[in-house]
């Protein structure tokens, strides 16, 4: 069917809405709640369109389109509305930028900057009230604020929530409520208890502002990088390329990248790969069906892969019958990591003391399950906002990629890593009667294990990730802004 | 042996449209549910320790945290409010040493509360749920002298 | 005067609302009796077609229309409401139904369920009504008791379950849709329309939602005919109407009038005018959310009608006089919208929330130019870009406060 915007005719598929059209032809519609296919909640009214001269506004995102139809998105109401929308929400955030872990990487920043509020007229100045009302102003607001510093993974500020509902609907254990009522409305946990969820990171992804953000200080991972006594190692997730590119603004390939970490004061960039390969070699090598695996009963073969930390601790807490039948093999992250603090620097005669391992990661579940080895585990957010911090973001660097690490890492394994390659790569190591499954995102991870449990249906080597998308999507990585 | 969660819950078929009237029920019996009630009441209807708090939290006649011995409500919408609502939220202030919505007195909390359908007999004041009608500024006294 | 009838009140006072046998020696259960005998559920709908019976919540839709497109609906399972939610500030009418009459309600509901095609009723309670929770427990188990409702209705093959639900002190859950969200055991936010409810409404099934009020006409006009009602009162949106007179009027209370009296008539006729040694101001219609009036627009008739400029709403008429103190007045206003927000959207749960900052900061008199131009800012917003009508409820009151009674000047 065919819909008019703005005077120009274009086409609309039967399910569109208004926004999906406009967003498809490249016609600028300012959002904050929706996102992708996630549930449309239509809260943030900032979307607001009119169709057909009605005289009334409505949201773009929940509008369907219909052949014929009129739109316009560009006109005084509209603008007005946009403008006090944004304002009112503004007023809560404006001057707390510069403390803020998503400063310049924030959705509610970038649109303040794009409609121009600058005229905070919703919060009084100074002078303007009695100091007894000032207080009250002061203590009302604050009455409201939680804040969740008790995890490694995810941090919490509720000051910075915008109430878009985007990590209510995303998360997959249903962690986040809408908590109270009117102006007093939290997003949170019940009882605001401290979050005790599987750390998939998939909020922190999704949260426009800096609500949610990564738990830690880069100050400690900066400090490392300064040390000239220290060797800063990088172990890089090759998977983070893409994401990183939107924070690092002049990466278009993995060298670039090796750049840029080196510039930042990485003496050693080395790739993730190694270790998967060793990880995908051991796993092989555990459920070979050789002889003594085969006396097992199937009940007590290990066969869930270990490879996502998010999946496992989903499995300690929903499923901890099964916890016996993860297979024992560590992380390729941590199997690198302790052949740098072992192997490597035996061979380059340097005391591991002097080493730091830093891991750029496109996983935040990894800051949950970290291993000694490991020294800091940097997500690619973060990792833009050393970069900014460092001056870094603009800077092309040339050079050579990845370091040469203790062996040949096969050709195969330097492929990015996601959703079903883990099975696949495992697979081409068994030869005989094997079977093979892959469970993606909780639901499907659920299933498997429920019919697992239920004697349904048995796998040789089930592998779990939590993350839908594949760790290309994983919960340390940078969103699109 | 006295009125216990499950026990309560057991009165409701674990459907839907029982868990408001559930929440509610255990609200009013032991003054607030709590954290671990929630979890009870979650696992009974069988959805979300979040989805039950949301629910909880949202509602006026439930509540979520401790509540203080007597809670004394005044309602302030548009009827009562012209009629004397704020002397009489004054004259309670003073009498009992508390202010308007302060939440750290162990004994009182005084807060507004929204129209129960009495305009006809207000201003209307509810003490832990029971209702005086025609409140005035000199009847305050003697309607909360039993609590003092 | 326009025709008018008693319906809604025409037993008030004369049978006890607890005895059922007195409501039967009146006529009642008779219109039930005609229904499951006489009728066909698209004949009784027809009827109320015809009656041009509006929505009494103050929504004003046709009730008729919404119970054809629920009865249409080839779904097997579907629900019927009784919206007694009843927490508009200044409303207390259909508390008094069932303190006067609820066999008249009762009645009302097992027809409107029964000619949609539901086969469970709920009766969604304003969770403040103990005492109206008992009344309605005694009259439902007498009325189960004379087959009235339950299985096999009157002998007929007609069933019908019906329920009390509670509410739990929520203003947003008398918008339909907060209330479907709360007896489905979640908060009482509204949904986005489409889907209506009508189509996908309690547990996703096709649900009819009416004010008790409405409802409470319904027997009336299975006995009389739609065509009768249709004659009473306005003719653009006819019938009986319960007002609820309130403030500086010499009667106040729950009188039954006809639709279509000016605001005048119904202050001074049916309110018995303004109390002696005030001097009149203005009025408010509708509750907390509804628009004021001032002197030059006393002569107004008030309907259901979309061209009516100043909207029924519940039927609370508020007599303000000239010794009222507005402060106190708006923030009250702004209090309890600042409190019943859901707090869904950005527009009403922060324009409702800074309107009242404002206004507690404007209790001296005194207000800034930042907040005069900051609250008018606010008043545009949540009267066009909200998710639901509160937002435009509260900004009703405040807006006429400044357009009518100019209190933003000096």
């Amino acid at each position: 069917m065919q819909i008019k915007i703005n005077g120009k005719k274009y086409s609309a598929k039967e399910k569109d809405t208004v926004l999906d059209v406009c967003r498809r032809e490249g016609i600028r519609i300012p959002t904050l709640c929706s996102h992708g296919k996630l549930k449309r909640e239509a809260v943030c009214r900032l979307c607001l369109v009119e169709i057909d001269k009605s005289g009334r506004l409505v949201t773009s995102c929940a509008t369907k389109a219909v052949d014929g139809m009129k739109v316009e998105t560009e006109n005084e109401n509209i603008q007005k509305a946009r403008a006090i929308n944004l304002e009112l929400l503004w007023a809560d955030h404006a001057g707390k930028c510069f403390q803020c872990k998503k400063n310049r990487r924030c959705e509610l920043q970038t649109l303040a900057e794009e409609y121009k509020i600058e005229n905070f007229h919703f919060v009084p100045r100074k002078g303007e009230m009695t100091s007894g009302e000032e207080n009250e102003l002061l203590l009302d607001n604050w009455s409201r604020v939680v804040v969740d510093r008790e995890n490694p993974v995810i941090e919490r500020d509720s000051q910075y929530c915008v109430e878009c509902r985007r990590c209510i609907n995303i998360c997959p254990v249903s962690s986040y409520g809408f908590n109270h009522r009117s102006g007093d409305v939290v997003v949170g946990t019940p009882y605001n208890q401290p979050l005790d969820c599987i750390f998939c990171g998939a909020c922190v992804t999704h949260c426009p502002t800096g609500a949610l953000a990564d738990q830690g200080d880069i100050q400690k991972v900066i400090t490392d990088l300064d040390d000239t006594n220290i060797l800063s190692v990088a172990i890089v997730d090759p998977v983070v390329l893409k994401s990183a590119m939107q924070e690092l603004l002049e990466v278009k390939n993995m060298e670039n990248l090796a750049g840029n970490l080196r510039a930042l004061g990485c003496e050693k960039v080395f790739d993730l790969s190694w270790g998967f390969q060793k990880y995908v070699e051991a796993v092989a090598e555990e459920i070979h069906p050789h002889h003594a695996r085969k006396k097992t009963p199937v009940r007590q073969r290990k066969f869930i892969s270990s490879f996502c930390p998010s999946a496992a601790l989903y499995i300690q807490k929903y499923f901890p019958e099964l916890i016996k039948n993860i297979i024992d093999v560590k992380r390729p992250e941590e199997l690198m990591a302790e052949a740098v603090k072992w192997e490597y620097a035996k061979r380059e005669k340097i005391d591991p003391k002097n080493i730091r391992v830093i891991l750029i990661s496109s996983c935040a579940a990894r800051k949950k399950l970290k291993s000694n080895a490991i020294d800091h585990i940097v997500t690619v957010r973060e990792l833009g906002r050393i970069a900014r911090e460092k001056k870094t973001e603009n800077i092309r660097f040339k050079g050579s990629a990845a370091d040469k690490f203790l062996d040949e890492t096969d050709a195969e394994y330097a492929t990015t890593y996601g959703y079903g390659n883990l099975s696949a790569m495992t697979a081409k190591k068994i030869k005989g009667d094997f079977s093979i499954g892959a469970a993606n995102g909780v639901l499907e991870i659920k299933n498997a294990l429920s019919a697992e449990l239920k004697r349904e249906k048995h796998y040789d080597f089930l592998e779990v990730m939590v993350c839908p998308r594949g760790c290309e999507r994983g919960g340390g990585q940078s969103a699109e802004i | 042996m006295s009125l216990t969660v499950e026990k309560i819950l057991l009165e409701f078929s674990p459907r839907a449209e029982n868990i408001l009237p559930a929440i509610r029920q255990i609200s009013l019996v032991f003054g607030y549910v709590d954290e671990e009630k929630t979890g009870k009441i979650a696992d009974y209807f069988s959805v979300t320790k979040t989805q039950i708090y949301e629910t909880a939290s949202f509602y006026d006649n439930i509540n979520t945290e401790k509540q203080p011995p007597f809670v004394v409500r005044v309602c302030f919408s548009t009827h009562c409010a012209l009629s004397d609502a704020k002397k009489i939220i004054a004259e309670i202030e003073n009498i009992l040493h508390i202010k308007l919505g302060d939440v750290n007195h162990p004994k009182f909390k005084l807060e507004m509360m929204s129209c129960v359908g009495r305009c006809g007999e207000g201003p209307v004041v509810m003490v832990n749920g029971k209702v005086y009608e025609r409140v005035t500024v000199s009847s305050v006294y003697e309607m909360l002298e039993e609590y003092l | 005067m326009a025709k008018t009838e008693k319906i809604l009140t025409k037993n008030w006072g004369h049978i006890n609302p607890l005895k059922i046998a007195d409501y039967i020696n009146v006529g009642g259960y008779g219109a039930l009796k005609k229904f499951v005998s006489e009728m066909k559920p698209q004949t009784a709908i027809a009827e109320i077609v015809k009656s041009k019976l509006s929505g009494r919540g103050g929504a004003g839709f046709l009730t008729g229309e919404k119970l054809k497109i629920v009865a249409e609906n080839a779904s097997h399972e579907k629900y019927f409401i009784c919206n007694l939610e009843e927490s508009e500030p200044g409303t207390y009418k259909d508390r008094m139904i069932v303190d006067n009459d609820p066999h008249l309600l009762l009645e009302g509901v097992i027809i409107a369920a029964l000619a949609v095609g539901a086969h469970k009723a709920y009766l969604y309670l304003n969770g403040n009504y103990h005492k109206q929770k008992e009344i309605l427990e005694t009259a439902l188990e007498a009325a189960r008791k004379k087959n009235f409702w339950g299985p096999g209705i009157m002998g007929s093959s007609y069933d019908l379950d019906i329920e009390i639900f509670s509410g739990a002190g929520a203003y947003i859950c008398g918008e339909e849709t907060a209330l479907l969200n709360s007896i489905e055991g979640r908060r009482g936010e509204p949904r986005l329309r489409p889907p209506y409810p009508t189509e996908t409404g309690l547990f996703g099934k096709p649900t009819c939602v009416n004010n008790a009020e409405t409802i409470a006409n319904i027997p009336w006009i299975i006995l009389n005919s739609g065509k009768k009602y249709a004659k009473l009162g306005a003719t653009c949106s006819p019938g009986m109407k319960l007002y609820i007179l309130g403030g500086s009027v010499k009667k106040p209370g729950v009188v039954e009038a006809p639709t279509g009296l000016t605001i005048r008539e119904l202050i001074d006729e049916i309110g018995g005018g303004v109390t002696l040694g005030k001097e009149f101001w203005f009025a408010q219609i509708g509750g907390a959310s509804g628009h004021l009036v001032t002197e030059k627009e006393l002569d107004t008739p008030l309907t259901f009608s979309r061209d009516c400029p100043i909207p029924l709403g519940s039927g609370s008429i508020l007599v303000v006089d000239k010794s009222a103190n507005i402060y106190d007045l708006i923030l009250s206003w702004t209090e309890f919208f600042r409190r019943e927000s859901c707090g869904k959207c950005v527009p009403c749960r922060e324009g409702t929330f800074r309107l009242h900052e404002i206004v507690s900061r404007w209790q001296d008199g005194e207000i800034s130019e930042r907040d005069r131009e900051a609250l008018k800012d606010i008043l545009w917003t949540l009267e066009n870009t909200t998710f639901c009508p509160l937002g435009r409820f509260a900004a009703t009151a405040m807006g006429d406060a400044v357009e009518k009674l100019k209190i933003l000047c000096k």
